[in-house]
């Protein structure tokens, strides 16, 4: 064979190859394990594609972990990346160049980059308004998906998501990655395992956001396309803080701090109390706006969440960050710094044989790719990532309503209310469309 | 909220998003079903105000010439009294927004404003629209019918499934992959044999989507059929089909 590369769709496509080497090979793991039809094998680098190469998906996403994590870089080839701003991809592309001597492609349109067979997986790291978008073109596309939180805009583009992840049996992991933290574990089976009792309350807080400035209206950089960033979002005219990293603060392209940390917090609170695969059922909430903008979101805020079991969540955008779990015989505070506990002696609580044991990972991309190979739910599965933001849009909901609301976890509707069901969804500009 | 309207495009922003909050309020507060009456004349005022005109005389030296009607408003502040009318629009609002289906400039909001109005007014509205815009408005229009269901919306994708536009064809069979009707899997595999490669990878993709509807909605006997269908020249499509036929029992 020399040099020449056999791409590992056509190796595979011969089951008998495919089967020979795994039966010969001494690193190859039992054959239950070998890859799908196009998917990486467990032992075959997953080649990725960087959708989204702006400050977190290039410092963090690709230069911090896919080309330099240890537990990472030996596993994965990054093959392409892709920004609608071409100074994001250039210099993405560089950072590879440098750290691997390997080009890549580098794309605008992630619809190119999912055209490439070699590519098996994505990490969509773009702004919420393109989460679903981006996603669900990669599922059609065969790809394994590592998208960023907040999943979802809307509940009804997390739906979406969720349907197309289990079409093409997607292994898809939201990057909310304190699922992977052992802290936020040992908080959350502590509590599932009743170790301060049966739970009545807890609390989340996620920060709040300041006004803004006000920038007049611009031409857009020669750098980037500003229409394909806007997308299925309204037009607006370009000011530099709607953009980059701002555009968290807009409600037209995100949910404010409360998806922005909700997607954290408040997923830490749905998987300790075991509501991954459902939600609240009433919801009401108070926010502040900022008066003279421009942020649009809500500046403060607190919502309170009721589920079927009585048990209360309540989210404020006030407190020291974190979530804090009630029990009728103590309390747990967990954060990305510490855990505490109302008696310390919790903390050292061991769990028996009896005690649930919640799904174990000690590294959110490591898992992912672990995933990849066995073919398993990554830690926060597509689904576990729509019903964790789908908390924090209920929130942003009754804020805005100002009235108490009654959900439908199952049906994923509010209940006896079209005015409210109406902000489910959002119409996209054309020609976008779930 | 007269005062709140003509300060939507105040020249001083924060003036102007307050106004823009103000009214987006009353908007959130109108809607509960305890408040319809108040929802009902918020949106008349906003519809008002939408359609409202003004008559420029023509200046001395051209005594003949007609006077000129004009919107009172500018195109910034009618996008945004549209997208107040996507919260709070009911039927009544549905005339004025789909006389804007034919401007250039406030089509798209509008379109979008009668997707989140969930009337049958409204889908004839947006029906009609379809035989006199181009094919990008088209293709907007398009999606929106492919969101409300009903036959009637099925009938006009239908008529579109051989458009001379390719965009606007591939757009209007990818909707009525969102129809759990057996009959649009031969509108589609038609097309699948005669589109170019990029074509035929949409097609099988929304091949995969009736399948799925219909499967949902009981019929697993056609959707069978057509996962069975499902090209291999699609290979994450077929592989998908190839592991629902395995549980399709």
């Amino acid at each position: 064979m020399g040099n020449q590369r056999i791409g590992r769709r056509d190796f595979l496509k011969s089951s008998a190859g495919g089967l020979a080497a795994a039966a010969t090979a001494p690193y190859y793991v039992p054959a239950t394990s070998l890859a799908q039809a196009g998917r990486p094998g467990p032992n075959e680098r997953v080649r990725i594609g960087c959708i989204g190469v702006g400050d977190l998906g290039r410092r963090h996403h690709l230069a911090g972990v896919l080309l330099n994590d240890e537990k990472i870089r030996d596993r994965v080839e990054v093959v392409a990346v892709c920004d609608v701003d071409r100074n994001h991809r250039d210099e993405a592309a560089q950072i590879v160049l440098d750290r691997t001597g390997r080009r890549v492609g580098v794309y605008k349109d992630f619809r190119e980059l999912l055209e490439r067979k070699d590519v098996d997986a994505v990490m969509i790291v773009v702004p919420d308004h393109w989460h679903a978008l981006c996603s669900i073109a990669a599922m059609e596309a065969g790809k394994d998906v590592y998208c960023e939180k907040p999943l979802t805009l809307t509940i009804e583009e997390g739906k979406a998501m969720v349907k197309a992840a289990r079409r093409y049996g997607t292994v898809f992991q939201t990057g909310s990655q304190q699922r992977s933290d052992a802290r936020f574990r040992q908080a959350c089976e502590l509590v599932r395992n009743g170790k301060i009792g049966k739970i009545h309350r807890v609390t989340t807080h996620i920060g709040g956001i300041g006004p803004g400035r006000w920038q007049p209206a611009q031409t857009p950089p020669p750098e980037l396309d500003w229409d394909f960033w806007l997308g299925p979002a309204p037009y607006a005219d370009y000011r530099p803080n709607r953009c980059h990293y701002e555009f968290r603060w807009y409600q037209d392209y995100s949910g404010g701090k409360m998806t922005d940390w909700g997607a954290h917090h408040n997923d830490i609170a749905q998987w300790a109390l075991g509501m991954d695969e459902t939600g609240p059922v009433r919801i009401r909430g108070e926010g502040r706006f900022h008066e003279d903008g421009p942020h649009d979101v809500p500046g403060e805020f607190e919502v309170h969440y009721t589920y079927e079991n009585g048990v209360e969540l309540v989210c404020y955008s006030g407190g020291e960050n974190g979530v804090k779990f009630y029990g009728e015989n103590g309390w747990i505070f967990v954060n990305r710094s510490r855990i505490e506990a109302s008696d310390p002696d919790i903390l050292k609580i061991e769990l028996g044989p009896g005690d649930t044991r919640l799904y174990r990972s000690d590294h959110h991309h490591a898992n992912w790719l672990d995933c990849i190979a066995s073919r398993q739910r990554p830690i926060c599965d597509v689904a576990v990532g729509h019903r964790s933001v789908t908390v924090c849009h209920l929130g942003n909901i009754a804020i805005r309503l100002g009235r108490e609301l009654r959900w439908d976890p199952n049906k994923e509707e509010f209940i006896d209310d079209p005015e409210a069901n109406r902000l489910l969804s959002r119409p996209m500009r054309a020609p976008w469309h779930l | 909220m007269q005062n709140l309207i003509e300060k939507l495009n105040d020249p001083d922003s924060i003036a102007a998003f307050r106004a823009r909050q103000s009214i987006l309020f009353e908007c959130y507060k109108a809607m509960a079903g305890d408040r319809s009456a108040r929802k009902a004349e918020l949106a008349r005022t906003l519809a008002d105000a939408l359609q409202a005109t003004i008559t420029i005389e023509p200046p001395p030296d051209k005594k003949n010439a007609k006077p000129e009607v004009r919107p009172k408003y500018d195109r910034s502040t009618r996008i945004q009294l549209i997208e107040y009318l996507a919260l709070v629009g009911g039927e009544a609002e549905v005339q004025p927004l789909a006389k804007l289906l034919h401007d250039l400039e406030l089509r798209e909001p509008a379109r979008r404003a009668l997707d989140a109005i969930g009337s049958p007014a409204a889908t004839a509205a947006l029906i009609a629209a379809l035989d006199r815009c181009g094919p990008e408005f088209r293709i907007g229009v398009i999606n929106t019918l492919a969101r409300r269901g009903g036959q009637e919306a099925a009938a006009a994708l239908r008529n579109l499934a051989d458009d001379p536009d390719p965009q606007v064809r591939l757009a209007a069979i990818e909707a009525l992959a969102c129809f759990p009707v057996a009959g649009h899997q031969e509108i589609l595999m038609k097309a699948y044999r005669t589109e170019t490669p990029a074509g035929r990878d949409r097609i099988a993709r929304a091949c995969l989507r009736l399948a799925e509807r219909l499967r949902d909605a009981g019929d697993k006997a056609n959707a069978r059929r057509i996962y069975q269908t499902i090209p291999h020249e699609s290979p994450a499509q077929r592989q998908a089909a190839e592991a629902v036929l395995k549980t399709l029992h």
